[in-house]
């Protein structure tokens, strides 16, 4: 029998593995069906802020979120509440989740599985496909909604902001606390795809861990994303006591030990996929 | 063998009546869920506050060293409605919607994924029987941790409590069954239309879960920047606190109309049940 | 790379899932050719061919294949071809698409991919549906996309679950040649059936699995040789087939005689085939009987099958 040639076990050829799964993973959670669901999730802030831009207020005439102050308060409690804790923290969920446990339930890991990738080419290739998808749409609709605040108050707001004024270092550190949100999300979530046969449970109690984060105790704080996020995010405008509680490390810390948390993550995804065993039967 | 040496004949006996059919599915459902020990825990962790509401109610009126300490224990702890829409709308509405969260997104899923549904309706039985049966399931299973503990607690306390507070407040029972039907027809129809439309029980459950966390999430945004009542339309446990109030002819902590509430649970409803019966059917056809 | 090895060696290998039995005490050394494996459902079949392919992991003994074991997927996988019985795709890719983005997985370029993929879907004729989405194949056509992506990277082994589920039977002889020829080619193929007859067809031997063991192995005339307390069952065929069937009780071993109803056929059990034989000749030498044919007929997977496999209880 006539055997094909395979190419050297190095870097070049994990380079062209990684790039293959990378390109079958993007179409797969970005162009089927099963993506509706994010691009709704990821429009609904959009269309929000949208037509917040062309309603007027009643009384007076002018923007409904009055000036530009304000308007960037309501940007920031949108952001924490619905853009960070909703879009990216469900968004995440459902795309990552989905690289490991949704194949398994869709019965076609196995094709990876019996292919002659390591295993640590397999896990990085599902989750550099899951970080550039997220990344890429939810990066895009933290710009898009950052940029639509400016929609009632005009071009020259935006420039004269976005080059004396606070706007282009608020708006890099929200897409910074963004990118690292799917980063380490997006670590935590691969992870439990791999581990959970459920995952909703785990992701139910992640929840519970990321709200109660300010009242854990320093050790514990460390395995929390949000509790790095916040030391990432433009100053929070929160009040009272909480303020004091909520405070976090400095930005440049936090980058780093998210990075160091996301790599505790995958290596935990790849010594799980090197021990999976999956059961094709008749069921 | 001729036809008529065989001995294989219709059967010509008498049928199970419609009812009855729709009670099939509902047992078989029931029995595969408690066949879980962990639904069985999780279940048995539902009634954890209608006991301690309970105990609360007893300890109220027969704890005489609490009078003895000249505790103004009248003043302290009020038994009213709002006692009752407490219990309702803080423990048992999360229950009620992790209950559903559970039990719901698996219920027409499986049975689509495993090409079971041609069994189902080419037997005496209809869409809308196969939709009643697996509904009946989650109605008597949410209906158990919401209004049937409430009513029970309201009759207790007013067995224990003041002359006449029975009469008084005689609306509130039917204000919680009302209100409870509503609140666990629009849990239970999402989560039967999620999992009508999405193959597998567990994405269906992250849908279900973040769809009614990204409503209330919305909300909160919608009212940062509009300020009113206007964000709270978009959150179904709004909707409900909104609902429980008014029909108690209680202070209505949100200044959301009832209608509006109404309006959304309807809505939601109706969307559901139309999504459901679109996805019901006996063969795929691609 | 093979470290000078050409078989995949069982040892010992069992597999519980919890308490309940996969596979016990399997010690098998499948060399290239084809290998049938066969057992009712709740056999094991499924369970052994996952765990040759290293899609499970042994509770205890070794599996090794072409002396690589599943701890090395990065080499092993380059020589071990999986076709599943299960009917499952990832969603929205044409058939060629399917098989292009696998080999590019396992390292190849666009263009050697392309080729490989080209020639896999030749071998299984799928060429003219190559484009098309598999969603939209028949059961046949994605049984031969299956087919293609298990030899596309033409490995020198293949495991093969089911492999002619769903195809009609100029598919089915198509895929079968095609067997052959890998085999012919030093390919080890493993391929597991309920068709008996195809087995039979096919194999240089057979495995048979029960309840979770392996019951018999080998060809299959070797192991109806090896049940010698199974008394083997023999047609004549003659004009004269109920005087016979009064006559064979005089020769030893014979057990039984039965007559068939077309009163030309009488089939004969007897516990020692050979020693039947030569007095059987004697007894035609000395009576006018035409003899128009005598052959064995337990010697198919399926009567041994009936025998080793059916007669036992049906696993739960």
């Amino acid at each position: 029998m006539n055997a094909v040639t395979y190419p050297q076990d190095n870097p070049h050829l994990w380079f062209t593995q990684l790039r293959a799964i990378i390109g079958i993973e993007l179409g797969r959670v970005l162009f089927t069906s099963r993506a509706t669901a994010i691009y709704v999730v990821a429009a609904v802030p959009i269309i929000l802020l949208t037509t917040v831009g062309y309603i007027d207020n009643p009384r007076t005439g002018g923007p409904i979120t009055g000036n530009i102050a304000n308007a960037r308060y309501a940007f920031a409690v949108i952001y924490a509440g619905f853009l960070l804790g909703t879009m990216v923290f469900l968004g995440s969920a459902s795309l990552f989740i989905s690289l490991f446990r949704g194949e398994i339930l869709d019965r076609s890991l196995h094709y990876y599985l019996l292919s002659p990738v390591r295993r640590e080419i397999l896990a990085a290739g599902k989750y550099l496909a899951g970080l550039i998808a997220s990344i890429g749409l939810f990066g895009t609709v933290t710009l898009v909604c950052y940029l639509l605040l400016y929609l009632p108050y005009g071009v020259s707001q935006m420039m004269s902001d976005f080059s004396s004024g606070p706007a282009a270092r608020e708006l890099t550190l929200y897409l910074l606390t963004t990118v690292f949100a799917c980063i380490g999300y997006g670590a935590v979530f691969l992870l439990l795809g791999l581990f959970f046969r459920n995952p909703i449970f785990p992701i139910l109690v992640l929840i519970g861990w990321e709200l109660m984060h300010f009242i854990l105790p320093p050790a514990l704080k460390m395995i929390s994303v949000v509790h790095y996020l916040k030391g990432i995010m433009p100053p929070q405008p929160w009040r009272g006591p909480i303020a004091v509680v909520m405070a976090s490390p400095p930005a440049a810390v936090c980058m780093l030990a998210l990075t160091g948390l996301t790599a505790v993550a995958l290596i935990l995804t790849v010594l799980r996929l090197k021990r999976i065993e999956l059961r094709y039967t008749d069921s | 063998m001729a036809v008529y040496e065989r001995s294989y004949h219709g059967y010509d006996g008498e049928l199970t009546g419609t009812g009855n059919r729709i009670l099939v599915i509902s047992k078989f459902t029931t029995r595969e869920l408690f066949r879980s020990r962990m639904f069985c825990a999780f279940f048995a962790i539902c009634f954890v506050p209608s006991v301690s509401f309970l105990i609360a109610i007893y300890l109220r009126y027969n704890l005489e060293m609490l009078t003895e300490l000249q505790i103004p224990i009248d003043e302290i702890f009020i038994i009213d409605a709002g006692f009752f829409i407490n219990f309702l709308q803080y423990p048992q509405a999360s229950l009620s919607f992790l209950l559903a969260l559970v039990v719901g997104p698996g219920m027409i899923s499986p049975d689509l994924r495993d090409n079971a549904m041609p069994l189902y309706l080419s037997r005496a039985l209809t869409k809308t029987d196969y939709l009643l049966g697996k509904l009946l399931v989650l109605v008597v299973l949410l209906s158990l941790i919401t209004w049937v503990p409430a009513v029970l607690l309201f009759f207790i306390h007013a067995y224990l409590g003041p002359e006449g507070w029975l009469v008084d407040n005689l609306q509130l029972p039917f204000a919680f069954i009302v209100t409870s039907f509503a609140w666990i027809f629009t849990l239970s129809l999402t989560a039967l239309a999620l999992s009508a439309w999405i193959k597998w029980k567990q994405v269906a459950q992250i849908t279900f879960f973040g769809f009614f966390v990204m409503s209330s999430a919305l909300g909160e945004a919608v009212r940062e920047i509009f300020g009113g009542w206007l964000g709270s339309a978009f959150s179904a446990f709004d909707s409900y606190a909104v609902l429980i109030s008014y029909a108690a002819n209680e202070p209505v902590p949100i200044s959301m109309p009832p209608s509006v509430a109404i309006m959304n649970m309807l809505v939601l409803s109706a969307l559901a049940t139309a999504l459901i019966f679109q996805r019901i059917r006996a063969k795929e056809v691609a | 790379m093979t470290r000078g090895n050409d078989a995949i060696e069982i040892s010992g290998v069992s597999k519980f899932y919890g308490e309940v039995l996969g596979v016990n005490r399997v010690d098998l050394t499948v060399m290239p050719g084809i290998t049938g494996l066969v057992g009712p459902n709740g056999s094991g079949k499924s369970t052994l061919m996952n765990l040759i392919a290293g899609l499970l992991t042994p509770t205890k003994g070794t599996i090794s294949i072409l002396g690589l074991t599943n701890r090395e997927p990065q080499l092993l996988y380059q020589h071990i071809g999986y076709c599943a019985q299960v009917d499952s795709f990832p969603p929205r890719m044409t058939g060629r698409q399917f098989l292009i983005n696998y080999l590019r997985v396992h390292g190849f370029d666009k263009r050697s991919a392309a080729h490989l993929a080209h020639e896999a879907l030749t071998r299984v004729s799928l060429l003219a549906t190559a484009d098309r989405r598999i969603d939209g194949y028949s059961k046949g056509m994605r049984q031969r996309i299956k087919l293609a992506q298990s030899i596309c990277h033409q490995p020198r082994v293949m495991v093969l679950d089911e492999p002619l589920n769903g195809l009609d039977p100029i598919a089915r002889a198509e895929i079968i040649d095609l067997f052959l020829e890998l085999a012919a080619g030093g390919a080890h193929i493993l391929v597991s059936s309920h068709i008996l007859h195809e087995v039979d067809l096919i194999s240089d031997r057979v495995v048979f699995l029960s309840n979770g063991y392996v019951v018999a192995e080998g060809d299959v005339q070797g192991i109806q040789g090896e049940i010698k307390h199974h008394p083997i069952q023999i047609r004549i065929c003659s004009e004269a087939a109920p005087v016979i069937a009064a006559r064979v009780f005089d020769l030893p071993d014979v057990v039984e005689a039965r007559l068939h109803d077309d009163r030309r056929n009488v089939f004969v059990r007897t516990r020692n085939a050979d020693r039947f034989f030569l007095a059987f000749n004697q007894m035609i030498m000395d009576h006018p009987w035409t003899i128009e044919a005598v052959s064995p007929v337990d010697e198919s997977v399926e009567a041994v099958y009936q025998y080793l496999v059916a007669d036992e209880p049906v696993s739960q």
